[in-house]
Formats: structure tokens, C-alpha cells, sequence
């Protein structure tokens, strides 16, 4: 599979000038303005093939908003280079726009007045798409995505649902292989992040788009990408699975077992006890060791029901920025 | 053109929801109207530098249409996207985002086309004398130079709505301009009402093409030789004004792209 989006050793720097807040603060800000640099992205370097769904992840401002517009050709980098789809991002040529797309969750690309047929005629003709390829293309995201009559709504009385469906469909229409989605699933409820996702997923699967998003909803991160990038202070601290980013910062799993009969028995030796109740416990036990510890258990306690799991990915994710986990 | 066409399709759409809006923006033209009840009262006692009462009614009612087949107020939505950074989606398609910007300042003309044509069959009915001059030559000039008014207009706005990627609010400059349009354009004053060495001067500007030139024209007061030259002239300033504007663009977009989208 070749490489879609590719970043070596990308940086982003920018002045902004501060104010302090009230009128006097206003006043001084007016007379002489204090800079200060942001070191939004720092020698950030990763390659993303064909195909790959890639979670980007990170606490607010850490920098993923800034490193998606510098790959999608909106900022110019401080340093470093950035390729996609085998151009450079910031030449901004029209084969290269042809190819991608951006969706940001908190932004509105549609016509707010206007129904968002509307929108999409406008896209139509402005990506020279087919008559043929535009009518597959509405009929595969109408049954996808369940547009119907959403349709010929005025985008402004939608709801914030509805006009995400529609966002993604304009976003879409023109068949990108490489996608960036900032936050696509922000402020929907669970049904409808759900239904984003599925759709995502059904995208990437019939079109083999490249897909790299960010996202708050560790739902999200955990349905759509086997990678992630994780980025803290415009650094990147992490690249690699899910998986093994779950296995290297949390060393345990937790066993949840149901007894039948009273639990009496001391448990601390087999890990840290979590929780225990008369017929429940819950032990957070050394990866390697959990197997070996569950048979154990096995052969004391009379187990009606025992699991083991790792923990949510929300904890661990938590506590890489918390507790600077992985920072160098 | 095509993605011209959509555009201007969908910003006609647009200006069909609020018709009622557009309207009522074009009752509130009114500056000419106010000038003229100015100049006739002046005019009561005998012609002002050979311009009657019927003259100024003519050159009035001519710069009201003029205005409404010129004006544009596009420079709004322009700043409110680049504040909140909506324009940057427009740079991530395959349009230049002036495609969208033209097509939306174009979008009321048609409707205005079909309110002020039999408005202004009234005014020659209801206003015996009136110097208009609609042979069918003259109102191809006319036309012509409205449309030449119309891409200067478009242009030195545009212009200034680029300014945005500068500073924060484009529409203070905007004011500025629109002080000095209504001055030297012929607006508010007819052109020939003043020194006729600043007459002179703003002969040249690009103003006079924005307006007076194309009131001159209906009002039948130009030769052929000076149509003709008022023609080339007006489209030298759209030329020139375009190289302006595609140079502010580049080093803007350049700017826009270093300190944040």
C-alpha cells in the first residue's frame, strides 16, 4: 500500500498577541502589542498509508486542529516537510483539492439559508463532477446516511444531527481518497455518533479512502482506528496501536468475578483488590500474570461468571496527559 | 463558468428568500433623490452651470439606476468569513473563492433589471422632457459601461475586503472608500459642477467610471468619439484594478497562511 499523507519533521510556529482582559487591558493592547510565539506543532514526523483510519489524539490545543491544516494545504510550515497524495499540501493545486477533504464538527460549510441540495449543486459544479458519478454519489449517502427528506430543509432549522449528515455528505460528494475530520461526531448524540461512525467506516471500506481524525469521544477512536498519533504540546508522544498504547501505559487488566457462594476469602494476594462485595470482586492484576490468576481463582472460589478486560481507553488516555506518561 | 453559474445560482436562490430585503434596499437608495430635491430648489432661479431643473432629474433618476445596477455589498459576508474563518473551506476547493464573491454581488441584478425597467418607462411618461437618450446604439454603450462600472466596483471592494487578511475589520476601510467614491464618482455631485480642473483630474480616476461615465451615457451628453474613449479607458481600469487585486490576493493568501487559518 503506498504512503497518502506523509510529515517529516513538520513544524508550526505563530505570534499571537495577548491582551489583558478589560478596557484598560484593551487600551495598552491598542498602543503596544505583546507577541508571543505558539509552538503549535514541533518536528512531528509520521508516514499514513492507503487505506488507514488513523486516530490523531491529544488534550485541547495540543495541536491537532494546526497539524490538520497544514496537511490539508491551509497553513505553510514553519519547517519540515508535508506531502499528501504525492503533493505538496500548501501548492494548493486543484488536483490535489480534488482529492481531499476537511470536516471540522464545529464549523458549517453549507449554505445556512438554503436547503442543502443546494450546497451540493454548488459543490457539483465547482468539483466538475459527473452528472452519473454525482447521482451515484447522492444515492449511496441518502441510503447511508439516511438523508431523505433532510434534504430540502433549510440547513439553519436543522439539527445539529441532521446538519452534520449533510456536512459530511457536501464534504464528501466529490469522492476524496484522503479525509481529515476534526471532531466530526462533536455535540451529537450517541445514536447519531454511532451512525457517523458506521458511516465512516463503510466509506473507508468501498472507497479505500486514507482517513485522519481527531476526536474527543474515545468511542469514536476506538471503532474507527487500530493507529493512533498522540500529540501533547505540539509533540508527537506516541505512534502505533491502540492496543499496544493500552498495553504500555496500563500495565494491568482487571478481573471482575461473581461468586455463589459469600466471598470470605483474603484476595490481596492475587493483585490490588478494586472492589469486593459479598458475591462480586474486582482485582487489577499484572498483564502477564492474568491468565495464571484467573485459573487460581478458578480452583479456590465457587466462579459463576469472571472476565478479564483491559481498562476503558478513556482512563489511559487520561493519564498520559495527566501524568506526562509518555513525554520525553 | 459553469461554477460561476452555480454560484449564481444558488446566491439567486439566496436573494429569492429575503426578496422582501432586496426591496427594500433599494428603496433606501435614496442619496440621489435627496441631492436632486437639493439641486432644484438651487435650480429654481435659473440653470446652475448649464444644468436645469430637467437636467438634474435626469442626471438623478440616471445615477439612481446606475447605483442600483452597480452597487454591491458583498464586502460584509467577506469580512465575517475571514473573521471567523469560514473562507478557509473556499480555499480548499478547486475555485478561486472571487468565482463566489462575483457571482453574489451579480445576484440581484435581474430582479433589479425587472423592477427598475418599467419604473423607469414611468418616470419618461410621467416626466416630459426627460434628457435620456434611448437609441438603440446608446443603450448598448450604456450597457456596456454598466457592466464596466460594475467589474470596477466589484474589484476595488473585493480589493478592500482583502485587506482583512491584515487587519482585523475591513468594512472601517470600506467606509472610507465609499466617502470618496460618492465624491469623485459623480454621486452625490455631477462632475461638471465642480473646478474644472478637479473635473479634470477625476476625468482619469477610476471613479468616474463607476458612475458618471455610464450617467453621461444615458444621458445622451457624449459624443461617439468620447463614448468610445470613455469605453477603453473603463476597461483599462478593470484591467489595471484585476493586477491589483490578484497581487494583494497572493501576498495576502501568503500571509493568511503563515499566522493562522
Amino acid at each position: 500500500m503506498k504512503v497518502q499523507i506523509s510529515a517529516s519533521h513538520l513544524s508550526k510556529f505563530y505570534e499571537v498577541h495577548q491582551k489583558e482582559p478589560g478596557f484598560w487591558g484593551s487600551m495598552r493592547a491598542f498602543f503596544a502589542r505583546k507577541y508571543e510565539t505558539v509552538r503549535a506543532i514541533e518536528d512531528v514526523s509520521f508516514e499514513i498509508r492507503e487505506g488507514e483510519v488513523v486516530g490523531f489524539l491529544g488534550p485541547n490545543g495540543a495541536g491537532k486542529t494546526t497539524a490538520l491544516k497544514v496537511l490539508s494545504g491551509l497553513l505553510f510550515p514553519t519547517s519540515g516537510d508535508v506531502s499528501v497524495c504525492g503533493f505538496l499540501s500548501f501548492d494548493r493545486k486543484p488536483e490535489f483539492l480534488r482529492q481531499i477533504t476537511l470536516v471540522m464538527g464545529q464549523k458549517n460549510q453549507l449554505i445556512w439559508d438554503l436547503p442543502a441540495s443546494e450546497s451540493f449543486l454548488v459543490n457539483r459544479a465547482v468539483y466538475e463532477i459527473s452528472q452519473g458519478d454525482y447521482l451515484a454519489a447522492m444515492k449511496e449517502f441518502t441510503e447511508l446516511l439516511d438523508l431523505g427528506d433532510v434534504l430540502n430543509k433549510q440547513v439553519r432549522k436543522l439539527s445539529l444531527g441532521e446538519r452534520m449528515k449533510c456536512e459530511l455528505a457536501a464534504a464528501l460528494l466529490h469522492r476524496p481518497r484522503v479525509l481529515f475530520l476534526d471532531e466530526p461526531t462533536i455535540g451529537l448524540d450517541v445514536t447519531m455518533q454511532a451512525r457517523v461512525r458506521e458511516f465512516l467506516i463503510e466509506y473507508n471500506r468501498r472507497h479505500g479512502a486514507t482517513i485522519l481524525l481527531t476526536s474527543h469521544y474515545m468511542a469514536d477512536v476506538v471503532a474507527l482506528c487500530k493507529r493512533v498519533l498522540v500529540i501533547d504540546h505540539g509533540r508527537l508522544v506516541y505512534d502505533g496501536e491502540l492496543e499496544s498504547l493500552v498495553e504500555q501505559i496500563s500495565p494491568v487488566k482487571y478481573i471482575r468475578l461473581v461468586t455463589q457462594q459469600p466471598i470470605v476469602e483474603d484476595l490481596s494476594p492475587f493483585g490490588e483488590v478494586r472492589s469486593v462485595e459479598t458475591f462480586k470482586a474486582t482485582l487489577a492484576v499484572p498483564r502477564e500474570r492474568t491468565s495464571a490468576v484467573a485459573a487460581q481463582l478458578f480452583r479456590m472460589l465457587s466462579i459463576e461468571d469472571i472476565t478479564i478486560e483491559d481498562p476503558e481507553v478513556e482512563e489511559i488516555i487520561g493519564r498520559i496527559f495527566t501524568e506526562k506518561l509518555l513525554s520525553k | 463558468m459553469r461554477k460561476f453559474l452555480a454560484e449564481f445560482r444558488a446566491a439567486w436562490n439566496l436573494m429569492l428568500e429575503y426578496r422582501i430585503m432586496v426591496v427594500i434596499w433599494m428603496l433606501t437608495i435614496v442619496l440621489p433623490l435627496i441631492m436632486l430635491a437639493a439641486w432644484l430648489s438651487i435650480a429654481e432661479k435659473g440653470p446652475v452651470a448649464g444644468y436645469s431643473r430637467t437636467t438634474f432629474i435626469s442626471y438623478y433618476l440616471a445615477a439612481l439606476v446606475v447605483r442600483n445596477m452597480t452597487g454591491m455589498w458583498f464586502i460584509w459576508e467577506m469580512d465575517s468569513e475571514m473573521r471567523l474563518g469560514s473562507l478557509s473551506f473556499r480555499l480548499l476547493k478547486p475555485m478561486d473563492p472571487i468565482v463566489h464573491f462575483l457571482a453574489y454581488a451579480c445576484s440581484s441584478k435581474p430582479f433589479r433589471v425587472l423592477i427598475l425597467g418599467p419604473a423607469s418607462l414611468v418616470a419618461l411618461l410621467l416626466i416630459p422632457g426627460l434628457q435620456w437618450n434611448l437609441e438603440a446604439l446608446n443603450l448598448l454603450f450604456f450597457v456596456t459601461s454598466l457592466v464596466g462600472a460594475l467589474m470596477i466596483l466589484f474589484l476595488m471592494q473585493y480589493t478592500i475586503g482583502l485587506t482583512g487578511f491584515w487587519i482585523t475589520r475591513s468594512i472601517s476601510v470600506n467606509d472610507a472608500w465609499f466617502f470618496t467614491y460618492s465624491l469623485a464618482s459623480g454621486y452625490l455631485v455631477p462632475l461638471d459642477l465642480f473646478p474644472p480642473m478637479v473635473r479634470d483630474f477625476l476625468w482619469f480616476l477610476p471613479f468616474r467610471y463607476s458612475m458618471s461615465f455610464s450617467v453621461e451615457l444615458l444621458m445622451g451628453r457624449l459624443s461617439m468619439g468620447a463614448a468610445l474613449q470613455g469605453i477603453v479607458l473603463q476597461w483599462l481600469w478593470v484591467a489595471g484594478l484585476f493586477a491589483l487585486n490578484r497581487w494583494v490576493w497572493r501576498r495576502g493568501l501568503r500571509r493568511y497562511s503563515a499566522v493562522g487559518a
